[in-house]
């Protein structure tokens, strides 16, 4: 039986919504489905918009505030807006300098944006998109989805937004942290879905699942559970395959809990890959091992890197101010 | 009976929301085994958002009243269900041609609402999604509309398509959505979206 402190299952994507801003009212301010700043950035900088379901949190809303997002259209739990929704995100953000659109590589958020750029585009909004697709598949040819490497994304370009940057700059800066950032997911545990209650997918008591996605739909590789190092070691041999990393590079390492992995767990998993990174010459420069992207109490964590420059650093390194993320 | 009429498309939605509210539970126990077991949640609020827009907008030209669906549908926030129905129902507005249509105007309306969905699906036939049933279902429909001119006939002809299409995509690798990544685990499993397909259809065909 599923044991959550909620109160009718309809209403959990409002009422955790609420209980953000209020909260972090000095951040954030709800309006309707629209996680929006408290203080918005003045008109003639670039907006960042982005969109997606709930119940991953801190993702995706924890990081709307200075610095980071504008506004995050929120769907429900695990289920993307509707075209409206994101709509109503872009008119409120409308401005000459232009609006980054960040969307994840999942059906729903592809098409709810693909409808929602149209009817912007015939409202006159100016919008340039990021389609993120930085996660690593069991094999090449399949294309990745869109994990907690949207992080990177938000933090970077949101800082160069505050920075006066243009749209035209700061999509290009979009496209490099897209090329140069790996995310691969390792599960141990199963999620529950808090709305039905039921249990997604299936794995072993002695199982794990690498490469498994945000949702335990499968299709990644199960294998008998393994020691933090030679998970960890595992992830980041793929990490440094997929980005082709060499000796002299330079990464931001993230270990992102799933939910019900601890912060012990993270703590060790970070040190176990950061020392293999460090073994090849690839040193980890900036790092953070604490929840990023959840799923309910799936277990497991998100291994995510960025392959870094001097550019990139200092942007990682600007301040911002959000509900789950300040620098400085 | 030949002439197709408003009220006809009301009472198919109406019948369709219903026979979702009692299907609901067991498409979101289908969708767990390739997706992330929510499908019957998502298309229950949807189906219902739909009922409501019909009763609401009862009153407006069948155009309009399509309309009205497709924006109350989309405001939904339900995934990738909100786009596609979201466009399945603007598709219908673009070949609504009045309150009353005669068979070859059904066959266009119904075929104009299917554009409308592949317009942001892109899915084709065995790529285990709602298409599965969407697209023969439509077919058989506007085939046997302009072979027989029979409206129920060729409704009661759709469902069957709509059911075997459904049944179908049990032998499917999926190419879209949360079962893509699955590969051959998919094989045996049937859609859930498609299956929702096959409940409307048959609703739509019991409603005449």
């Amino acid at each position: 039986m599923m044991k959550k402190f909620i109160n009718n299952p309809d209403n959990i994507t409002a009422e955790l919504l609420e209980g953000m801003c209020m909260a972090y009212s000095q951040k954030v301010t709800l309006d309707g489905k629209l996680v929006c700043r408290a203080n918005p950035k003045s008109e003639d900088k670039v907006a960042i918009v982005t969109l997606g379901g709930t119940g991953h949190e801190p993702a995706l809303q924890g990081w709307v505030g200075d610095g980071m997002i504008d506004v995050c259209a929120a769907g429900d739990v695990w289920a993307a807006p509707g075209p409206p929704t994101l709509l109503s995100a872009l008119e409120k953000v409308n401005r000459d300098a232009g609006i980054l659109l960040v969307t994840l590589n999942h059906a729903g958020d592809v098409m709810s944006a693909k409808m929602a750029k149209q009817m912007a585009s015939m409202k006159g909004i100016k919008v340039n998109e990021i389609l993120t697709t930085e996660e690593i598949r069991p094999t090449e040819e399949e294309e990745g989805r869109g994990l907690g490497g949207c992080f990177f994304i938000y933090k970077i370009c949101g800082a160069a937004a505050e920075q006066g940057k243009s749209l035209e700059e700061i999509t290009a800066l979009a496209e490099k942290i897209n090329s140069q950032m790996a995310t691969i997911a390792v599960l141990s545990e199963l999620a529950t879905h808090p709305s039905t209650g039921g249990v997604c997918g299936t794995l072993g008591d002695d199982e794990m699942e690498i490469c498994a996605g945000q949702h335990g739909e499968g299709g990644g590789v199960v294998m008998p559970m393994a020691t933090s190092k030679e998970t960890a070691e595992l992830l980041a041999g793929k990490i440094i395959t997929k980005l082709g990393l060499t000796e002299g590079d330079e990464i931001v390492l993230c270990i992102g809990g799933s939910g019900k992995t601890t912060v012990m767990e993270q703590l060790i998993a970070y040190r176990d890959a950061a020392k293999f990174f460090e073994s090849k010459g690839i040193k980890a420069v900036r790092g953070l091992a604490e929840e990023i992207l959840t799923v309910q109490e799936a277990g497991g964590y998100q291994m995510m890197a960025l392959k870094v420059d001097d550019e990139l650093k200092t942007l990682w390194d600007a301040p911002c101010n959000t509900p789950y993320y300040t620098v400085g | 009976m030949s002439t197709f009429t408003k009220q006809n498309f009301i009472d198919m939605l109406r019948k369709a929301a219903e026979v979702i509210e009692k299907e609901h539970v067991a498409l979101s126990e289908l969708d767990a085994a390739t997706g992330d077991g929510d499908h019957g949640v998502t298309i229950n609020r949807t189906m219902k958002a739909v009922d409501e827009a019909v009763v609401e907008s009862a009153a407006l030209p069948l155009g309009e009243l399509t309309g009205a669906v497709a924006m109350k549908v989309m405001m939904c926030d339900g995934g990738s269900t909100s786009p596609l129905l979201g466009s399945y129902f603007m598709g219908f507005g673009a070949a609504a041609a009045g309150d009353e249509l005669d068979a070859e105007q059904t066959a266009a309306f119904f075929e104009a609402a299917l554009a409308g969905f592949y317009d942001i699906s892109k899915a084709e036939l065995g790529d285990k999604t709602m298409m599965d049933a969407l697209r023969p279902a439509t077919e058989t429909l506007a085939a046997k509309l302009r072979e027989t001119g029979d409206i129920k006939a060729s409704f009661t002809a759709a469902a069957e398509a709509a059911a075997t299409g459904a049944e179908k995509t049990k032998e499917y690798v999926a190419k879209f959505g949360r079962a893509r990544t699955m590969g051959e685990r998919a094989i045996g499993h049937q859609d859930a979206g498609a299956t929702s397909w096959k409940h409307i259809w048959a609703a739509f065909a019991e409603a005449l």
